[in-house]
């Protein structure tokens, strides 16, 4: 079922752009203009919150402030000011995140995302990735049902990445923190490694990607 | 009302009851006296007299009274043909008579017998006020008469055989002036009036003169907008009033001054943003133009023209949160807020800002924060944002198709309270001439000018001013395999406001 999305914004032609955009990428977008007709609304019904500041009547902290009352439906912020005051008060009211306008739909939708599909970190003991399963605690992995060995640092590298599907690591963090501080060198013997794992992974390397400029991702598998 | 008038108004309202008030005391005063005199010189003259004297001659009282002597003046006419002289011990308590013009008026004593008739023919009739008193017990009583423009004290007596033709005896003597007969009295103190006016006039005037001068002064010192200060003389009240005026008006021109520079900066913003977001307004209208005309000629839109109107448009928002942010650290007013920034969450935030402008130009875009802990500095999260969101679209925007921008924070293990935040591109890079001076206002490599025409070059130094304000250091460096690096670093806000959940910028 589609995720209900509820959007407060006064401006007619940015409230129904921001309506169809998130229509057309899949969620169920409900928009008013004003927090009065928001706060009528049940919060309960709701994944997320797009709530503009500058908003005729109530001001958009207000509703904010009466919505947090007896709700923790996450709250997007729109804010044309761009000032730190406004931002401040907002996350000490319990605003989770915030776009400045002017900003593009993708912007948006990066922001929607990210917030509906929190937390990005994989907390369970097995990880699956598509065919890839990853057995956290036995330190066991399979592709297609087939285990795979992997060396200690092959398994924590695997690990750090696919415990954060679709976020890229750092190569010095990797090496800080995958590579044995006292036997291994720096981001050549990481790659060293990577390049090992891809080969064991065999099908499954593709979802683990280089960075440019910054190091590895696991991809997260298409939903 | 003037300084002068009030004074003289308020001397007189204070000296003239003041003097009203002494005379008629003085007037009282000599009026007891006069009263007691005679009461005691008729006292005494009856105890001389004696009763078996008096009742042989009731009718002759006052010449048995009066012994024998001169009689010093005429004597007035009247209702009271036998006056007789009022002698040497009377005058001589009395005192001198004052003045030339005083005559000289005796003393007259009559006697009644029980029932207040007297035998004595030129006996005025007993006034009914002392018959009252005596009445009621009193053993004595007295009155004031009017008489030929004279006042005269009425004494009533009882003598002490109360009975007889001499019961009651009267004694009529000479009564003070209801005002004070002394005219040098009167006129010393409305002398000393006059002078103590004088005086008070002439200890104000310098004072007048200076508050006036400081008026003046003052009018002078407002009229150039409290540039001037006022001229400070002496130690005393209007000299703390000068140094009064002098701080107030020192006070009140630097808040001018703070507005002045306020209102400068607010102008410039406005000129600046007009002038500034025309040129790409213009810009994004003739792409838009273009577009119109080929979908009209039925011709294909070229995805490039569409990109190049959404930079415009991007570019356009980024000039105006420039501009502002310029203004706002034009004004001097500092970094006024000091709250924890969450940097994991602001890069992702400008990374994911960015990306629908890289990618459509194939340029990827990516970015690492450390995946366990927060990385928070204290700082301006508006201006944190603008200055590292500058960086980024300059990498952005300079970067070749197909290029790669990277953003990496991280914390460092050699330094574990500072954080390090490196923005790589693989573009043309700039020269080393020109690494040096790309901080500066209004400079852009020759790449970016060839590329981006009417960009202000106020970007990298938005983002150097805002590292310089914050404590943080800004470089930029040539990597080996080309491009730009440019890197951050700072310290890490410390303490509970590094809690991940507990600070806003999140």
């Amino acid at each position: 079922m589609a995720e209900r999305i509820l959007i407060v914004e006064d401006d007619v032609k940015l409230g129904e752009q921001i309506r169809e955009c998130l229509d057309r990428s899949g969620y169920e977008a409900t928009w008013v203009r004003t927090g009065e007709e928001a706060l009528l609304l049940s919060p309960s019904e709701f994944g997320l919150l797009i709530l503009d500041l500058m908003l005729p009547g109530a001001h958009g902290l207000d509703v904010l402030k009466r919505l947090r009352d007896g709700s923790d439906l996450p709250v997007l912020i729109l804010s044309a000011r761009n000032e730190t005051t406004d931002k401040v008060r907002a996350f000490g009211l319990g605003a989770d995140d915030y776009v400045t306008k002017p900003f593009w739909p993708e912007e948006l939708l990066a922001r929607v995302r990210a917030r509906l599909r929190r937390p990005l970190l994989q907390r369970a003991d097995v990880i699956e990735l598509g065919e890839l399963v990853i057995d956290l605690a036995a330190r066991r992995v399979s592709v297609s049902g087939t285990a795979v060995e992997l060396t200690r640092v092959e398994f924590d590298l695997l690990a750090a990445l696919a415990r954060r599907p679709g976020a890229a690591i750092a190569r010095t963090w990797l090496v800080e923190h995958v590579l044995d501080p006292e036997r291994e060198g720096g981001e050549r013997t990481l790659d060293v490694h990577v390049s090992r794992l891809r080969r064991k992974l065999g099908p499954c390397a593709r979802g683990l990607t280089t960075v440019w400029g910054v190091g590895y991702r696991m991809e997260a598998p298409e939903r | 009302m003037t300084l002068r008038r009030r004074l003289t108004l308020v001397l007189l309202a204070t000296a003239v009851p003041l003097v009203g008030g002494i005379v008629w005391l003085r007037s009282q005063a000599e009026h007891r006296a006069t009263e007691r005199i005679l009461r005691e010189i008729a006292q005494f003259r009856m105890e001389a007299v004696g009763r078996e004297r008096c009742e042989s001659a009731p009718a002759d009282l006052d010449r048995l009274a009066v012994p024998a002597g001169p009689r010093p003046g005429a004597l007035p006419n009247g209702a009271y043909p036998r006056p007789r002289a009022l002698l040497g011990d009377f005058s001589a308590r009395m005192g001198p008579p004052r003045g030339p013009m005083r005559p000289w008026r005796p003393m007259s004593m009559y006697a009644y017998d029980g029932a207040y008739h007297s035998r004595d023919a030129s006996a005025p009739a007993f006034p009914v006020g002392l018959r009252a008193h005596l009445d009621a017990g009193e053993k004595f009583a007295s009155a004031i008469e009017q008489h030929d423009g004279e006042r005269w004290h009425l004494i009533a007596l009882r003598t002490t055989w109360n009975d007889g033709p001499c019961a009651f005896v009267l004694a009529r003597g000479p009564a003070p002036p209801r005002l004070p007969r002394e005219w040098v009295f009167v006129s010393s103190a409305s002398a000393l009036c006059g002078a103590l006016l004088a005086a008070v006039w002439l200890a104000v005037g310098p004072v007048i003169r200076r508050v006036r001068a400081l008026a003046r002064e003052m009018g002078v010192s407002a009229a150039t907008r409290y540039e001037r200060p006022v001229a400070v003389e002496g130690n005393d009240e209007i000299a703390a009033l000068a140094r009064a005026f002098n701080a107030a008006g020192s006070e009140v021109r630097e808040h001018l001054l703070a507005v002045e520079k306020r209102e400068e900066a607010l102008r410039s913003f406005l000129a600046n943003t007009t002038h500034d977001v025309m040129i790409p307004l213009t810009v994004l209208q003739g792409h838009l133009s273009l577009l119109r005309q080929r979908i009209d000629e039925g011709a294909p839109i070229l995805r490039q023209q569409v990109h190049a109107a959404a930079e415009e448009a991007a570019y356009l928002g980024a000039l105006v949160h420039n501009l502002s942010a310029a203004a706002k650290l034009d004004a001097g007013e500092g970094i006024v807020r000091r709250d924890p920034v969450d940097l994991s969450a602001l890069v992702e935030r400008l990374v994911e800002r960015h990306r629908p402008l890289a990618e459509p130009r194939g340029i990827s875009i990516a970015f690492a924060v450390p995946p366990d802990e927060a990385v928070h500095v204290l700082g301006d999260l508006t201006l944190i944002e603008q200055a590292v969101g500058n960086v980024i679209a300059n990498a952005v925007r300079y970067d070749d198709p197909g290029g790669h921008v990277a953003v990496n924070l991280e914390t460092l293990r050699d330094e574990p309270r500072r954080f390090r935040l490196r923005v790589v591109d693989d573009g043309p890079g700039v020269s080393d001439a020109e690494l040096g001076r790309l901080g500066e206002r209004h400079f852009r490599g020759q790449a970016g000018r060839a590329r981006h025409q009417d960009g202000q070059g106020l970007g990298l130094h938005i983002a150097c001013t805002v590292a310089a304000s914050h404590g943080f250091e800004l470089r930029f460096a040539r990597p080996e395999a080309g491009g730009l690096e440019v890197e951050l670093a700072g310290p890490l806000a410390s303490g509970p406001a590094a809690d991940p959940d507990a600070g806003p910028g999140r």
